[in-house]
């Protein structure tokens, strides 16, 4: 017992000594002791002391560490931190597919100092799972700050090479080319429910969990076709195991400049699925404009469009009214997607 | 009394399996057919293979139903018991007084219970653990611990 | 490829990134050691520390946390009998035994030794075959995963082979459970009861976290009054040169598990330990000894649960697909660093990779003697009295499991989880089937339903898949084994 005696005194003075530290370089709240997403932790705050932010802002990502969604927040927020003058921590607040973290950020205090990353087809979560307490009306939209298409890829095995080909080879019969998807009700899901109407074909649906799982399949032959994003696709592009046939935006990618998109092939079709911040509703107006602000003075620094396309992410900005617009207009049309989806 | 409270112990083990496995089967409703097939086996299999264990207690239950040991269990798990409470209500409370007073809180409680009698540990010990959680879990892993609704 | 393995030899020996290596494995091991901590939790929480490092410290830091994190969970499986991390949930099975028998410096020992091996050869696997394993790694299609799965439930019937029809029905209830949440289909959400927090499922980290923690408390505290039969010192942490002779094929084998297991996408470290545990129990010459004390199976699990992260960087870096959950962490962690896993990696990135390649290697090296640092040091927990390691390690599980989604119903399923662990133990159930329906069950439904659309019509076509055709074979023998050999062992005893 005395060497245990001993091991717990030295331990407590230590712990104690710990506590102090982080006591003393604690400001307002006791969750400002987390570091920021570069791992500095500067608290320079602008002179007019009243303004918003005062403190740390969190930002929920409904999803792990190291993802897709996780890794487009981290860039933008290193830039934002600047732009606000606070720390920006990233708060990765998994499970139930994104509902938690998002029905944590609609219950949260809507004083701007919490937001979340929100998708596409996020508004509809009610619709597909039962349970959930929050809806279209409980976010407040600030910037959407990326628009990823997707590359329609094929396998070397199919033959397929363009558009033409795809849309005849999967005219032939119902079911006649495989379509490998990266999960459930995902974007890929919608684009395939939305390319099915255009060309008015029917895919063969088969359900990968990732994209990076319908890429191998396709790339090792059994599956004919997929429609990952540009992150998942890249590497087997590069390694030539698969053939890209085009991509679903408005314009080529410079990440991908060789692959035409779909317009150029003559559809008038585009598919993106994008990504944004979001606040709970109620926040006050000002405080969405000054948010709204830095995020765009981030986003339009040439430092992080190099970064964000570095890895994979198509830059496009949406701020203000047009966004508010945009979020309804674009809830609707999920919303139709899933009800003719579900029956 | 061993004996006998432990095979009727597999007994009502059995029932509470066959009571879940209704309770999911319940759930068939809504779902879709391409979602069902693959519960539908899992759940009809768990359903013979349990009906083959209550099959198997009842058997031995009734070939040892003659024989009774006599032991006092009911203090060795009331204690079991009570500390399954007690970490129960440790979960219970955290995010409603903050993660540093309940941990604090619990261990000691724990300690007591577990009749540890040396002052020092009992002081020194939850100070440690709670503040090296703590430390660890804010200051380096970002991970927020709950502040409590009543509390903070 | 030799000028660029020169490369990442001179750089992983400047001081800082040799210093990132062994932080990384003492980070790694101490996350490993604890229960309710994970090697994929250490990882994932180093990635935001490592942003403001260079791309080769970063990565050797969070390869060493992978690598010791793995190996960590030996410490308290063998000395209390709680797997720090569930890929040394079978360790758990023997080393307590081993500990009882007043061997646990030996296990410990055993324990590092073949963590190191297997970490080692899998070091050599990724940095001199990783090109030809990626040619493989593209080949594991949805019918080869499907056929793993099946073969990795077959583990179940081996494993609870003394107790058949209990271990059959735990192990498909838990299939049952592993089907709540998201189907992989439909996306529709199965058995949540109006819970949105099981629409993707239950936490398996959390469950594991529970069924094999708690339930040793609760044991520890029935025999509270009985402390005088407890080992209270390490055992000498002496091994003889037979000791590793007689083990060579259980060490080579056990590796290459690990490195195939690791190949293979979403199968873990949890799973090739456990696969391991039972080729060395069927290979064994002594398997009642299994369950009692075997050091074969110590070996068998914790060579190829490190034999697993050389493996998983393997598809990681060449097909951006991560060979295991603190894999996929890797891949985050690469891109925001800049390096974009595939196969202009190599020639791109040649320095940063070859640094963390080579990097591989010596950490687990050097993971021995990290390894016996904490083996000594950990033997003083043997010092500690019950009552406060119980209150312990239930802090630890609360805090583990609520850091996962930093969500308190994770917490309150570690917690149901556990108590039923409990009656499960003193009811004769066996714990470990759980722990693989739960990890094999989404794999296999999602590989099922692909297989069946994809080769629906005409399923032969499978056979001349080289592959499939091997793992299907090994599968069959799989579950024939336990069969034969419990109808040889009835007729032994019927004479």
């Amino acid at each position: 017992m005395k060497t245990l005696k001993r091991i717990l005194v030295s331990a407590t003075i230590i712990s104690i000594l710990m506590t102090a530290i982080v006591g003393c370089s604690n400001s307002t709240t006791s969750n400002d002791t987390s570091t920021n997403s570069t791992g500095n932790e500067t608290n320079e705050t602008d002179s007019a002391k009243n303004e918003f932010p005062e403190k740390t802002i969190e930002i929920i990502v409904p999803f792990g560490a190291g993802g897709g969604a996780d890794i487009s927040v981290r860039n933008l927020a290193k830039y934002a931190e600047k732009e606000l003058g606070q720390t920006i921590i990233i708060n990765n607040v998994t499970g139930g597919s994104g509902t938690v973290g998002l029905t944590q950020l609609s219950q949260a205090k809507a004083d701007g100092y919490k937001l979340g990353y929100f998708a596409s087809t996020n508004s509809n979560d009610n619709l597909l799972f039962e349970g959930i307490t929050y809806d279209v009306d409980s976010f407040k939209p600030i910037i959407i700050f990326s628009a990823d298409p997707h590359i329609i890829v094929a396998s070397k095995k199919s033959g397929i090479t363009n558009m033409e080909e795809l849309k005849a080879k999967a005219a032939e019969n119902e079911e006649s080319v495989s379509l490998g998807l990266g999960g459930a009700w995902t974007s890929h899901d919608f684009l395939r429910m939305s390319l099915e109407e255009e060309l008015d074909v029917k895919f063969k649906r088969v359900v990968y969990q990732g994209g990076a799982g319908a890429v191998t399949a396709v790339a090792n032959g059994d599956c004919d076709v997929a429609v990952p994003f540009v992150s998942e696709a890249i590497a087997q592009i590069e390694a030539g195991n698969i053939v890209p046939i085009a991509i679903t935006s408005d314009e080529r990618f410079e990440l991908v400049p060789d692959i035409p998109t779909i317009k150029e092939q003559g559809f008038d079709y585009t598919h993106v699925m994008w990504r944004a911040i979001v606040a709970p509703a109620g926040t006050p107006d000002e405080v969405v404009e000054i948010l709204a602000d830095a995020f765009e003075a981030a986003y339009e620094n040439p430092e992080y469009q190099e970064a964000a396309k570095e890895s994979g992410v198509f830059s496009k900005l949406m701020v203000g009214e047009e966004l508010d617009n945009f979020y309804l207009v674009n809830h609707e049309k999920y919303r139709r997607m899933i009800e003719s989806g579900i029956e | 009394m061993v004996n006998f409270k432990k095979l009727s112990v597999d007994i009502i083990i059995s029932i509470s399996i066959f009571l879940i496995l209704i309770a999911f089967a319940l759930n068939f409703g809504g779902m879709p057919a391409e979602a069902k097939g693959y519960p539908i086996f899992l759940i009809t299999c768990s359903a013979i293979l349990n009906l083959f264990y209550l099959y198997r207690s009842i058997k031995n239950y009734k070939k040892n139903e003659n024989k009774t040991i006599k032991k006092d269990i009911s203090k060795f798990y009331k204690k079991i018991f009570i500390y399954i409470i007690m970490i129960g209500i440790y979960i219970f409370v955290i995010d409603k007084i903050g993660y540093i007073i309940s941990t604090i809180l619990f261990i000691i409680i724990s300690l007591l219970f577990l009749k540890v009698r040396n002052k020092v540990v009992l002081i020194l010990l939850p100070i440690i653990t709670t503040a090296l959680m703590y430390f660890l879990f804010t200051k380096f892993l970002m991970v927020i611990l709950p502040s409590g609704i009543w509390l903070f | 490829m030799f000028e660029s393995i020169l490369l990442g030899i001179s750089n992983v020996f400047e001081p800082f990134n040799l210093l990132m290596c062994i932080v990384g494995l003492f980070i790694g091991v101490l996350f490993g050691a604890l229960p309710g901590f994970s090697a994929t939790m250490g990882v994932a929480v180093f990635i935001p520390f490592s942003y403001v490092m260079e791309p080769e410290a970063a990565m050797l830091l969070l390869a060493g946390i992978y690598c010791g994190g793995v190996y960590g969970g030996t410490i308290p499986a063998i000395l209390i009998g709680i797997p720090g991390t569930p890929a040394s949930a079978p360790t758990a099975l023997e080393g307590q035994a081993m500990t009882k028998k007043g061997e646990s410096g030996k296990s410990l020992l055993l324990a590092t030794i073949g963590s190191t091996i297997g970490g080692v050869i899998s070091s050599l696997a990724l940095l001199f075959g990783a090109p030809a394993l990626a040619i493989i790694a593209m080949k594991v299609g949805s019918p080869e995963q499907a056929m793993v799965a099946i073969f990795g439930l077959s583990v179940v019937c081996m494993l609870s082979y003394d107790n058949m029809l209990k271990g059959l029905l735990v192990g498909f209830i838990s299939l049952v459970v592993a089907t709540i949440g998201q189907d992989p289909v439909m996306g529709y959400p199965r058995f949540t009861f109006g819970m949105y927090q099981l629409i993707g499922g239950i936490d398996v980290v959390s469950v594991l976290i529970g069924i094999f923690s708690i339930p040793q408390v609760l044991i520890m505290l029935e025999n509270l009054n009985k402390d005088d039969n407890k080992v209270n010192k390490l055992s000498k942490l002496k091994i003889t040169a037979k000791d590793i002779t007689s083990n060579i094929v259980n060490f080579i084998r056990s590796s290459i598990i690990g490195v195939a297991i690791g190949i293979i996408p979403a199968a873990g470290p949890d799973i090739a330990s456990f696969f391991s545990y039972n080729e060395a129990k069927k290979a064994s010459k002594s398997p009642e000894k299994f369950g009692n004390g075997s050091e074969e199976g110590i070996i068998a699990s914790e060579t190829a649960n490190n034999a697993v992260t050389g493996g998983s960087l393997i598809p990681l870096l060449t097909l951006a697909i991560p060979g295991s959950a603190p894999a996929a962490l890797f891949l985050g962690a690469m891109i925001i660093h800049g390096l974009r896993p595939g196969p202009l990696l190599f020639t791109q990135n040649a320095k940063e990779i070859y640094t963390l390649l080579v990097g591989f290697l010596v950490i687990n090296i050097c993971m021995f003697f990290v390894g016996y640092i904490y083996c000594k040091m950990a033997g003083k927990i043997l010092l500690i009295p019950n009552a406060i390691l119980c209150t312990i390690i239930v802090v630890l599980a609360t805090v583990g499991s609520f850091s996962i989604n930093q969500n308190i119903f994770d917490v309150i399923v570690m917690y149901i989880s556990g108590i039923i662990g409990y009656i499960m133990v003193k009811n004769d159930f066996p714990t470990s089937p759980v722990a693989l329906a739960l990890l094999l069950g989404p794999i296999l439904e999602e590989n099922l339903v692909q297989v069946k659309t994809l080769f629906g019509d005409n399923l032969l076509i499978l056979f001349t898949r080289p592959l499939f055709t091997i793992f299907f074979c090994f599968t069959i023998f799989s579950y024939a084994f336990p069969f034969i050999k419990n109808m040889k062992r009835k007729k032994i005893v019927e004479r």
